[in-house]
């Protein structure tokens, strides 16, 4: 590792430039676009998870006033639609089918198979009762180890067994020697629920045709990918006559990577009706028909030596995907999830198979954090049941097993080189924050009251950043994740940023304008920050994956820095000087040690516009492209504490301090970066205690609205205390790390652990998330009962060594943190 | 998003609004808050052509001191409950129920009378007009009635309300000294819905033993409904943890519980013995001045 | 249809509209106030909270013609000039508390009615003001930041 002396951008919490709009309401989000004469769609989906699907017949519809068209799927397919193709492929996979609207089968309650035009959202929503389908229902899974079970319904006839794919990474034969050689094994069970993204402004899109070019106006993380997607593999048009725009984007925590049916069919249907259509997605719609995240059913062993050192880690995880493949669907359960398996401990062998498996639900792909929370979850699960087995603080055994900080660049197990680090400082500031010593003679003294103190622990290292073309693309990646920028410096010195990804909130033109400024010269007021526009921008691989910093950033910075060079060159130029004996000092270039020679960057970016004496083989113009593709990930890391009590009489959980130690190497724009972490931990809260998508038995979704799906509110959380250390990182010129996840990777596992160390006197040894009052009651209840059984057992029998083990586990008798953490 | 075909009136009194329920009949639906009938009406889920909507019928909006009783109107809003004068002085434990009711958005529209006549089985007036054995005052084309709160609700979601009586007020009768009145609740944390709600009234006579005691729960089961087996156990008892927590441990006696969404029966029937001994602690606590 | 008279954001505004017209698609539909956002369909997001006569209501749970003859305050009218913003805008700026903004006209809106009738609560009296307000974005934390600090700008000022 070579540490950067210096951050190259010196960190500033700028004040937001996107805030002027959006706090006065005049933000541009996809439902507010004002336009005049457009239809409205409105969708038909099937109330079936699972059935077989005859005629639809849209004539009813059409009778309806105000309707102008109905189409069902055959019409689009008539029409030269595509079925919308994944982007992550794995060798032997079978691929499944996504078509826009669902032609002879139904493989999830939702599914869209028909749609009605009409000149009114009222009048669409009327008629759309008034399409008549077909439907000969059948047996559905939703379940991951349903649909894994021998005789589960299919949902493909050439997928038996619902398996989409295997896969596995890591070394087995050496894991299997570690787990002969080891003095002690902890196994877990492990369900990773099923979320739903809910960001809070739905999906939506208005498509314009006008002459042979269609407008797309749709909130995207990747407006590019969409328009490459769509133009090349869906729609079957021109690229360069398909322009797409996402301006505000309302939230998107993975949910709107993923090219969907409805904006195929709004862009199908304006071409087709040459009329512009527009919709926009009910809450309810968000649960039915946008992408899912998680949905593990996961066991994990470790082994560890004499030492409570870990020497080997087993993982096998049945992954749900839903009915069909959407974009990363792929992806996330397998490279996105086994590359931080090793965590932030130095793991000699580790070994992990996935099987990706479809069920009748809706698909399943990227949600803050994905694959990187199921990892930590697992890891740090596991390690709380050896603390418990091992009789050994969780902080001291986390401890013993850190990487040190003299191990990087650090090659993991699963075949990942972590870039920079330095665990135990972060760790032990994340302690020392939490006042760990002292919360566990608290919660000690609490006990006493018989009041139930959780303390959680999880320390994660995250991949961001993503990702490098080369091992992107190896790893089943169609397209790389390079980033593009370009820095135009207008002939009045002033500068626009035009970037290939895309801001949902994380305040890119804010951060961007940072990194351009800082790189030019110049004020950040004097720069602007454009993006989303497919006309205007240069092609890129949009935002998600925590790559706006890392990736994105850093195209910013590279091309910003090119213009400095001809800008400087320019200077020496316009001056009479080498290009070496001019500095810049302020807003001035001046020949070194003559002060009084100087031309300013106005007078600078002038003379590349006029174009007057410019010297022979300089190009007229201060302007740079570049696509960056970085040499590897980021790999953040950190510690995480979470602090709950449990009333005992009712299973209510209570977050009473949350305490995030993060590090992401250097920082920009302190504020913002604070800001993800708070918004990905608080998600993390949600899924650890609340959150979690149910169905019935006939594969009816149950939680469809956020009146039955909850989503933290604002008096269910605490303050958050957060301290960042700051390791640059090698991998891109800025040292940055991406930090968009890192809140949700850490906190599912930190308010898991918190929540049973809290239960662990009364007997409970684990609980799958969501860990609803209920939940935790019945658990308690269970515990209790076990607990008075085993004292039964323990009192007539010598040989109690399992069942004083768990008696072992309460206050009392559980060794301090004192031992050198 | 989108309701179907409506069209709205707004009569100017009582009588008017009468007359309109008489003859829009099934089709028609008194609104006043509105805050479940927007949201079934979005949804399409209940039939309604017309709505009646009663909210500036000023006669039965405020809330008023009468000698006997405290007298809600039927429209005033959760908000202005919370914030009375009135009822700060008389029944503050009405205000903080107000004050947990669904959210400060729901709260200035949503009425009492609204809540009552939806009589959802996991409201939170419902067990407190139980529990203070309040009079429901309805306006009908016959005149004026007043139905006392333990004849109200009938089963899940029904009451005893006829097609063209109007809630125009609820009476909470003056209580004697040495009564303590609570409500708690766990809500539901997605919907803000009672997932166990109890109200207790606790009088307690001249020896300080408990002379009177009225518990009513919502949330468990079809409607609310009084815990008279509670109640009862608690009568001539000193008003001491363990006798309140003895009598709260019979509180899913009176209730019938089915496993279902709203979760399992023991869980719901320890949550109905939790929150009973909740809230008679609360209830005696307050009658201690 | 029925003729609706609304007073929003201090200007008269008169319209015919449909019975079944939601508060909220008069105001973007209508009047065009596209800073009023819908983000759920069940009453729980609170992105389309107004002020209606001084008190927050979400406007997709009201119809226009019950608002009819009533004054309706939306985002766009706390800084009605296009240069300033209202302090409470540049308390939420000045306190990150927004990140995508979709929720933050809805949660302005909130914070408005609660400072006007308490100029100095406690971050658990501002966190159950907010409790029908979600944000997907903060987990609240600079959301409670900001009204704190616009309430002791408030104060400073007073």
């Amino acid at each position: 590792m070579t540490p950067v002396p210096r951050p190259p951008v010196t960190p500033v919490s700028v004040l937001r430039v996107e805030d002027a709009r959006l706090l006065r309401g005049r933000g541009s989000f996809s439902d507010d676009l004002d336009l005049p004469g457009a239809l409205h769609a409105r969708f038909v989906r099937s109330p079936h998870a699972h059935a077989l699907l005859g005629d639809v017949d849209v004539s009813g519809a059409l009778a309806m006033p105000g309707v102008v068209a109905a189409f069902n799927g055959r019409d689009l397919a008539d029409g030269g639609v595509n079925p919308i193709p994944t982007g992550w492929l794995i060798n032997g996979m079978q691929p499944g089918e996504r078509r826009a609207l669902a032609i002879d089968r139904i493989r999830y309650e939702g599914e869209p198979l028909a749609v009605v035009v009409a000149e009114t959202p009222e009048a669409a929503r009327d008629a759309a009762t008034q399409v008549v389908a077909d439907f000969e229902p059948l047996p559905s899974v939703t379940d991951v180890e349903a649909a894994a079970a021998a005789g589960a319904p299919t949902v493909y006839d050439d997928a038996p067994g619902n398996i989409c794919f295997t896969w596995e990474t890591g070394d087995a034969d050496a894991t299997r020697a570690t787990f002969d050689a080891a003095h002690t094994i902890v196994t877990r069970k492990l369900r990773n629920n099923r979320l739903v993204p809910n960001a809070i402004e739905p999906r939506a899109c208005a498509a314009i045709w006008n002459s042979g070019h269609l407008f797309l106006h749709l909130a995207s993380q990747n407006p590019h990918l969409h328009r490459f997607i769509l133009a090349g593999f869906v729609l079957g048009m021109p690229e360069h006559r398909l322009h797409i725009r996402s301006s505000d984007v309302g939230g998107a925590f993975g949910s709107r990577i993923a090219v969907y049916p409805e904006e195929v069919v709004v862009a199908w249907a304006a071409r087709r009706l040459d009329r512009p259509v527009r919709w926009t997605a009910t809450r309810e719609e968000s649960f039915l028909a946008d992408s899912h995240g998680r949905d593990h059913s996961t066991e994990a062993a470790m082994a560890f030596d004499a030492d409570g050192r870990i020497t080997g880690l087993r993982v096998r995880t049945l992954a749900n995907l839903g009915a069909n493949l959407s974009l990363y669907a792929a992806a996330i359960p397998t490279w996105y999830y086994a590359a931080v398996l090793s965590g932030p401990y130095a793991i000699p062998a580790i070994h992990c198979a996935v099987t990706g498996l479809f069920s009748h639900t809706s698909p399943v792909d990227a949600y803050r954090g994905a694959g990187r929370t199921e990892a930590v979850y697992v890891v740090e699960r596991l390690l709380d049941s050896a603390a418990c087995t091992l009789l050994l603080d969780p902080a001291l055994l986390r401890r013993r097993n850190l990487i040190s900080p003299d191990s990087f660049p650090y090659h993991s197990a699963v075949n990942t080189v972590y870039d920079s680090g330095d665990y135990e400082r972060t760790f032990d500031r994340a302690l020392d924050l939490a006042g760990y010593d002292r919360l566990r003679d608290e919660q000690r003294r609490l006990a006493a009251e018989s009041r139930y103190i959780g303390i959680g622990l999880a320390s994660y290292v995250d991949m961001s950043g993503h990702g490098p073309s080369r091992e992107v693309t190896r790893e089943g990646g169609h397209a790389g994740l390079w980033e593009s920028a370009r820095v135009r410096v207008h002939p009045t010195g002033r500068v626009t940023v035009q970037t290939g990804s895309q801001h949902q909130g994380q305040g890119h033109e804010t951060t961007y304008a940072q990194i351009a400024a800082s790189a030019l010269g110049v004020g950040v007021e004097d720069v602007a920050v454009g993006h989303g526009d497919t006309d205007s921008a240069p092609f890129g691989m949009g935002t998600h994956g925590s790559r706006g910093g890392p990736v994105g950033g850093s195209a910013v910075w590279l091309a910003a820095r090119r213009v400095a060079e001809k800008a400087t060159r320019l200077a020496a130029h316009l001056l009479g000087v080498g290009d070496a004996e001019v500095e810049r000092s302020g807003d001035r270039y001046v020949v070194k040690g003559r002060p009084a020679e100087w031309r300013t960057w106005e007078d600078v970016a002038l003379a590349a516009h006029m174009a007057q004496g410019l010297p022979a083989g300089l190009e007229p113009g201060l302007e740079s492209t570049v696509q960056f593709d970085p040499p590897n990930w980021t790999w953040p890391f950190g510690t995480h504490v979470a602090v709950v009590e449990v009333d005992v009489e009712t299973g209510v959980v209570t977050v009473l301090r949350y305490i995030a130690v993060d590090d992401c190497g250097n920082v920009i724009n302190p504020a913002i970066v604070d800001g993800q972490v708070h918004g990905g931990v608080a998600q993390g809260i949600g899924q650890a205690l609340w959150e979690g998508a149910r169905y019935d038995g006939s594969g009816r979704l149950l939680t469809r609205s956020l009146g039955s799906y909850a989503i933290a509110r604002a008096g269910w959380l605490p303050s958050f205390e957060t301290a960042r250390t700051e390791t640059p990182s090698p991998s891109n010129p800025l040292g940055v790390k991406g930090v968009g996840e890192t809140g949700a990777v850490a906190s599912p596992a930190a308010v898991s652990n918190a929540v049973l160390d809290a239960l662990a006197p009364l007997g409970v040894e684990h609980l799958d998330m969501p860990m609803t009052a209920e939940k935790v009651w019945l658990a308690i209840r269970d515990g209790r009962r076990r607990q008075s059984a085993a004292l039964d057992t323990a009192s007539t029998r010598l040989d109690a060594g399992p069942v004083a083990r768990v008696v072992d586990r309460s206050r009392e008798s559980s060794p301090g943190p004192e031992g050198g953490v | 998003m989108y309701p179907g075909p409506l069209e709205y009136h707004r009569p100017d009194d009582l009588a008017e609004a009468i007359a309109m329920m008489g003859e829009f009949g099934d089709e028609g639906r008194v609104i006043a808050g509105g805050q479940s009938l927007l949201a079934r009406l979005r949804q399409r889920r209940v039939p309604v052509r017309y709505l009646i909507d009663i909210r500036r019928i000023g006669r039965i909006c405020g809330v008023r001191r009468e000698r006997d009783a405290v007298v809600i109107g039927a429209a005033a809003t959760h908000a202005l409950i919370e914030r009375s004068a009135v009822v700060a002085e008389t029944f503050p434990v009405l205000a903080r129920v107000a004050g947990v009711i669904g959210d400060p958005a729901i709260r200035s529209l949503g009425t009492m009378g609204g809540s009552l006549a939806e009589a959802a089985p996991n409201a939170d007036w419902p067990a407190v007009v139980l529990a203070f054995g309040s009079d429901v005052v309805v306006a009908n084309p016959q005149g004026e009635k007043r139905i006392p709160a333990g004849e109200y609700f009938t089963s899940g979601r029904q009451t005893s309300l006829e097609a063209t009586d109007l809630i125009t007020s609820v009476r909470f009768r003056i209580q004697p000294q040495q009564t303590g009145v609570a409500y708690v609740k766990q809500p539901e944390p997605a919907s803000g819905w009672a997932l166990c709600g109890v109200a207790a009234l606790v009088t307690l006579d001249e020896n300080g033993a408990i002379g009177r005691a009225r518990v009513a729960i919502t949330g468990m089961g079809p409607a609310p409904i009084r815990l008279k087996s509670v109640e009862r156990s608690l009568i001539g008892r000193q008003p001491e943890a363990a006798a309140l927590r003895a009598a709260a441990a019979r509180a899913d006696e009176d209730i019938e519980l089915e496993d279902g969404e709203g979760g399992t029966v023991a869980y719901r029937a320890n949550l109905a013995r939790v929150w009973t001994d909740r809230a008679l602690r609360t209830a005696v606590a307050a009658t201690i001045r | 249809m029925d003729t609706v008279n609304i007073t929003v954001n201090g200007k008269m505004t008169r319209h015919r509209v449909d019975g079944r017209t939601l508060l909220v698609h008069y105001l973007r539909n209508v009047l065009g106030l596209t800073g009023t956002h819908v983000g759920c369909d069940s009453s729980q997001c609170g992105a389309c909270t107004v002020l209606l006569d001084g008190w927050p209501v979400r406007s997709c749970s009201i119809l226009a013609v019950q608002a009819d003859d009533c004054s309706v305050e939306t985002v766009e009218g706390l800084a009605p000039d296009g240069e300033t913003l209202h302090p409470i805008q540049q308390a939420f700026h000045e306190e990150h508390g927004l990140q995508c903004g979709f929720c933050t006209p809805g949660v302005l809106m909130t914070v408005v009615a609660l400072l006007r009738e308490n100029a100095n609560p406690g971050e658990a009296e501002i966190r159950r003001a907010l409790s029908g307000n979600l944000c997907r974005c903060t987990g609240y934390h600079t959301i409670v930041r900001s009204v704190l600090r616009a309430a002791s700008d408030a104060g400073s000022q007073a």
